[in-house]
């Protein structure tokens, strides 16, 4: 299943991902990132019991760098 | 635009400290600063960063492979290749010379226009202690323990270059007040009457409005201001003035950029030219079509190269700033060289058939006409004829200065007038109205151009 760009649905971007610690697929959960004095939270998958998230190629190059940018004000 | 005339200091100007700043960073305890010892410190730093960057830059690895290795002398230095903006925003990562663990803050400048990615510059925690360490050093240019300076500068997220000029300041035992640029005036002005502070640092345009809101309001505010450090875009000098006059206080002009580090040069109590962080970067102008070295004293592009900088250093990097060393020494008795004011930047000239019009060319004149706070402007070109749109902000409490006095200016600049006199040219002026839409101010002041 995929959104009108060709992305994978929300609830499936969890699929086929586990972690390494605990051996658990990874579920879809809000996850806070923190920079420069700032918060902001994102849902994406992360393992249920350590909480180790994964943050995919398209996330970090898109929406993270763009937040990246505003913040990093001189 | 006025050529820099810099008044003779009635007393004799104390030496500038970074002179014996810079002798301690050369490791040489002779004194006074031999200028042979700082050139052979910076050639040792300069092949030192040669051989860093080409073991850890991907970018200087490929640009730099079929050039020299070491240098036998700073002359050699004109053979390199130069760096430009361009390189920096195709591919900033290639230009890391450390791992990302190590990058304690990236400082990302905004695009201006169309021009693609954005500039991405990196800095370790040894990177920003080079910076805070020459904030202190400079500032004792103008203040001392017991001074209270405001600072109207960024200051909310670390590395910050007004949190970093806090922490110069208060390593020296002298107390800041990171106030971040103006973007309410009035409560700016409010924070100076209580705080009371005894200097400040800040963007000109803005200073320049909480001079005048001051005159006209609150005339006790500012009085206990002895010294201004201005930065950020070039100082037109009726704006010094009008800050001089205001205050009772002397304005001193900072110099910098972030590919810098933030900082680069400051005034000494002359008040008549940038000195150099020289042990830091190796300086140097260029004729800017041909590229090669200018002579001293020559007007050129202002090309540097980083000496100690671990995250990203710079080779003979462009900066696009119009200026030019002036030959002779410094009043203040130092033997580092002096950097002019900076003229112009090179890309923000309007060509017209007669010659170039400048911002520095608007802002020499505007700012001489009483209440002037800021103004902007748009060129654009209907039907073959040239409009250049001028709309003026008078500060509150001052009125709106006519329209004759200001077309009046706007023909004293040589340009405008054979321009106008030939019919290529028409002048509309009006009132900047309505809200100011306040930025951080951070970006620099340019004509605006309109193509259609």
């Amino acid at each position: 299943m995929t959104t009108a760009f060709g992305n994978p649905a929300p609830q499936d971007r969890a699929a086929g991902l586990r972690c390494a610690e605990h051996n658990l697929p990874l579920e879809m959960g809000k996850v806070t990132l923190s920079y420069l004095g700032h918060t902001f939270s994102v849902d994406i998958p992360r393992c249920p019991v350590c909480g180790q998230p994964f943050i995919d190629e398209n996330l970090a190059k898109d929406r993270i760098r763009e937040v990246e940018h505003t913040l990093e004000e001189k | 635009m006025e050529r820099q005339v810099y008044p003779t200091p009635v007393t004799p100007p104390a030496l500038t400290p970074l002179e014996p700043w810079i002798a301690a960073k050369t490791g040489s305890s002779a004194r006074p600063l031999d200028s042979d010892v700082l050139r052979a410190y910076q050639l040792d730093r300069l092949n030192d960063t040669l051989c860093l960057v080409r073991k850890q830059s991907r970018f200087y690895q490929r640009r730099l492979r079929d050039f020299p290795e070491r240098l036998s002398s700073l002359d050699e230095v004109a053979a390199l290749p130069f760096t430009t903006a361009h390189d920096l925003r195709a591919a900033p990562f290639d230009f890391l010379c450390v791992r990302q663990d190590n990058v304690s803050r990236i400082v990302t400048l905004p695009t201006s226009g169309t021009t693609g990615a954005p500039k991405r510059i990196f800095f370790t925690a040894h990177d920003q202690e080079l910076t805070r360490d020459f904030f202190q050093v400079g500032m004792s240019t103008l203040v001392a323990p017991g001074d209270r300076v405001l600072v109207l500068l960024p200051g909310t997220a670390p590395g910050s270059v007004g949190t970093l000029l806090g922490e110069g300041l208060a390593r020296m035992g002298v107390q800041a007040l990171v106030h971040g640029p103006v973007g309410d005036p009035e409560a700016a002005l409010q924070a100076m009457a209580e705080w009371q502070p005894t200097a400040m640092v800040g963007i000109p345009v803005q200073v320049l409005e909480l001079a005048l809101l001051s005159q006209a309001y609150a005339p006790e505010v500012g009085t206990e201001i002895h010294s201004l450090l201005l930065s950020t875009d070039r100082v037109p000098p009726p704006l010094a003035r009008t800050l001089e006059n205001v205050w009772g206080c002397r304005v001193f002009n900072h110099y910098g950029m972030t590919e810098m580090g933030f900082g680069g040069g400051v005034d000494c109590q002359a008040l008549a030219g940038y000195h150099l962080r020289e042990a830091d970067m190796l300086f140097e102008i260029i004729d800017p079509i041909t590229g090669l070295p200018q002579p001293d004293g020559e007007t050129g592009e202002l090309v540097f190269t980083t000496l100690t900088r671990e995250a990203m250093p710079l080779i003979r990097y462009r900066t696009g700033d119009l200026t030019r060393f002036i030959p002779d020494p410094c009043p203040c008795g130092t033997v580092l060289r002096r950097l002019e004011h900076v003229h112009c930047r090179l890309a923000d000239g309007i060509d017209l058939l007669s010659g170039k019009l400048h911002q520095g060319d608007l802002d020499d004149r505007l700012f001489t006409l009483e209440g002037v706070a800021d103004f902007r402007t748009a060129f654009a070109c209907h039907s073959g004829v040239n409009v250049l749109s001028v709309e003026i902000r008078a500060a509150a409490g001052y009125p709106q200065p006519p329209e004759d006095e200001v077309m009046q200016s706007l023909l004293a600049i040589p340009v405008l007038a054979a321009e106008a006199a030939a019919g290529r040219l028409r002048l509309e002026i009006a009132a900047w109205t309505g809200d100011v839409a306040r930025g951080t101010g951070i970006g620099k002041r340019r004509i605006g151009v309109q193509y259609h």
